[in-house]
């Protein structure tokens, strides 16, 4: 039996960004918060300190700041005629566990996506008319617009110490940044990063093909820096222990380092850590989350946690997965197009070219986890689609962020996998060599969605995540385009060996890591036919009840989620503050 | 399973992790796969080397060091 404890005025699932966001603003104003993270605090533990930090095989190839796979994994399967099976060892994504979740080590590209983003249906159907988008893309508006957002983003840029150069300050076109950048009300608060010698050649190159070339924002600290709430950041150190690490320096912005102790020294704070929530208390007569249950992981004890408020802010595909087994709102039937909770996932489609330079020292150890030279030229909707047959794009970077050596070596194609010309290939070729990618756009399908594996369960006995998702005709189409635009500019370089960009393709395999931006699942909308959750992220069928995250997004552009879903975290938490005096629909 | 795809998706793998990982675990003795392609390990704090060494030989490449030596 659980224990029923006493209630909370709001409680929070997830101990991650969003949550830290939301309560900021919520503690600030004298709430009572809860958040509730399945993992510990890692801050002083060996994963952050050196020198056990630098432990390739422990944290990034066997994964060990990640979700435990042996305890919950996903099913998956192509399409709506296959049986899904459980991943055993994903790849794929990493989903974070533990204080700061996923975004505690995450590379730190830090963007703010298109300005017609959040209203990409609107945008499409201006340009290139109504039949543009085929009927099974489920592109949508978002029911917000950029400038809602800029605040918010502004806000974050400054707690995070964001470094990079302004593209586009009020609308004028500033030299060096992106010239497709929405429109920002000022410099960023860090000068950007140094340059990787990759960089530079990539930047020459784009330069020759008449491209504008930026260096990518970045959550890695260019210098010293304080923030707003008077938190510090140290320079980033280059290590090339970035993404699937734990910064030892406090030179990568995170929640823990930035966010949570802010919050611990509040009095109404509280985190209760290694607390695995299994599931949200409704009550479908009142149309009310009433709380959510949870397993101590050290003692076994379940408990009840009543809550005036409750917040989903866990990995995006647990945002879903929680809807579906408590059975609010009505879940997506790909059949009929009925439902929505698990519509809209959304992954990102990306490819990537070697470029070896037998003259050139690129030492691909020298690099923070986002010192990346980008070009936005053939991201999202920056350039004329009309008669291309796709719609989205791709950013294109050489992002080298590390020269880590089991995962990290290039030799050129055709390199025997063992003896004499295994070694001397990466004896030539490691210091000499980079990749360019392309992180293109994810747009939903019909047949893409996420609902509950009828067969496995995880370690608690509850229904895995079963994810339905291939690559399609767009996405196919799109990499094949973008793939094209790498290899020209990787022909551009004066390389030795080019190995060329091929475009993604079906079937989507789960064994190899392309990112861990998953999106979707629980979209926002300002129509509850095609939305989870309001323009406020308040659940349809619950008023007190709020999700936030990457889940939200009804499609996935060719950037990284952080800045976006940030920028919403941040205007929730005033959302709710003044849902908190006055509760209604907002 | 055909014999290409037991070696390409799990021996293969495990042989790169054996070479490359830090020799705590027992292979990579002496640091010889960081020596033979020039990984330099430990303590990666290259602030200074960054823009010190872009686009040259870097000196510690040829000498690397592992969590033992900083142990």
């Amino acid at each position: 039996m659980a224990t029923t404890l006493a209630k909370k005025t709001v409680v929070i699932v997830g101990g991650g960004l969003t949550a830290a966001l939301v309560a900021r603003a919520l503690t600030a104003k004298g709430t009572d918060v809860l958040v509730l993270e399945r993992g510990h605090d890692r801050r002083n533990g060996p994963e952050s300190t050196l020198p056990n930090q630098r432990d390739e095989l422990r944290w990034d190839i066997h994964g060990g700041l990640g979700q435990d796979w042996a305890v919950e994994t996903y099913t998956v399967r192509h399409t709506t005629k296959d049986e899904a099976l459980p991943a055993r060892r994903l790849g794929a994504f990493l989903p974070g566990m533990g204080l700061g979740g996923a975004a505690s080590h995450w590379n730190g590209f830090t963007w703010r996506w298109s300005e017609y983003d959040p209203v990409l249906r609107t945008r499409f159907e201006t340009r290139y008319g109504k039949q543009a988008i085929p009927a099974d893309l489920l592109i949508q508006d978002w029911g917000v617009t950029y400038a809602e957002m800029e605040p918010y983003h502004h806000l974050f840029e400054k707690l995070y110490g964001i470094s990079g150069k302004a593209g586009n300050i009020k609308g004028a076109i500033q030299p060096g940044g992106n010239p497709f950048e929405a429109p920002r009300r000022d410099e960023y608060p860090q000068p950007p990063l140094e340059p990787t010698e990759a960089g530079l050649i990539f930047k020459a190159a784009c330069e020759k093909l008449g491209h504008k070339p930026f260096t990518a924002p970045s959550g890695n600290s260019s210098g010293a820096y304080t923030n707003p709430d008077g938190m510090r950041l140290a320079p980033c150190q280059y290590c090339g222990h970035c993404e699937k690490f734990i910064c030892e320096a406090q030179a990568k912005a995170t929640p823990e380092t930035l966010l949570y102790p802010v919050l611990m020294g509040r009095p109404n704070f509280e985190i209760r850590l290694r607390c695995h929530v299994l599931g949200i208390d409704y009550d479908g007569q009142a149309k009310r989350a009433t709380g959510v249950r949870y397993v101590d992981r050290v003692t076994g004890e379940e408990y009840a946690q009543p809550a005036d408020i409750v917040v989903l802010c866990a990995f995006t595909m647990t945002n879903t997965r929680l809807l579906l087994m408590a059975g609010i709102g009505a879940p997506y039937d790909p059949a009929t197009g009925v439902g929505v909770v698990g519509r809209n996932f959304c992954y990102q489609t990306n490819s990537a070219a070697n470029v070896f330079v037998k003259d050139r020292w690129i030492n691909p150890f020298l690099a923070s986890g986002s010192t990346g030279v980008t070009i936005d030229e053939f991201n999202n909707d920056n350039f004329d689609h009309a008669g291309l047959g796709f719609l989205g794009g791709a950013g294109i970077s050489a992002n080298l962020t590390n020269g880590r050596p089991i995962g990290n070596r290039r030799v050129p194609p055709g390199t025997p996998q063992w003896g004499t010309q295994w070694k001397q290939a990466n004896a030539d070729w490691y210091a000499h060599s980079f990749s360019l990618q392309a992180q293109g756009t994810s747009y939903p399908h019909r047949e893409n969605y996420l609902s509950l594996d009828p067969t496995w369960r995880d370690a608690y006995g509850q229904p895995l995540l079963r994810l339905t998702f291939d690559w399609r005709d767009n996405d196919v189409k799109m990499s094949e385009y973008c793939s094209q635009k790498i290899n020209a500019i990787a022909n551009a370089m004066d390389a030795t060996v080019v190995a060329p960009a091929t475009a993604r393709k079906s079937p989507f395999d789960t064994r190899v890591y392309q990112s861990t931006h998953t999106t979707g699942g629980t979209p926002m909308g300002a129509d509850p036919k095609t939305s989870v959750v309001s323009q406020h992220l308040q659940h349809w069928d619950a008023e007190n009840l709020f999700v936030v995250g990457a889940s939200v997004f009804p499609h996935n552009a060719g950037y990284n989620p952080t800045g976006v879903l940030a920028a919403l975290a941040l205007r929730l938490g005033d959302d709710l503050t003044g849902y908190v005096e006055r509760p209604r629909w907002l | 399973m055909p014999l290409g795809l037991w070696f390409g998706e799990l021996v293969y793998p495990l042989f790169t992790q054996a070479c490359f990982a830090d020799p705590i675990y027992g292979g990579n003795r002496d640091k010889v796969f960081w020596r033979m392609v020039g990984y330099p390990g430990l303590p990666a704090t290259h602030r200074n080397d960054m823009v010190d060494f872009r686009g040259k030989p870097f000196p510690g490449a040829k000498d690397p060091k592992s969590i033992v030596d900083f142990s």
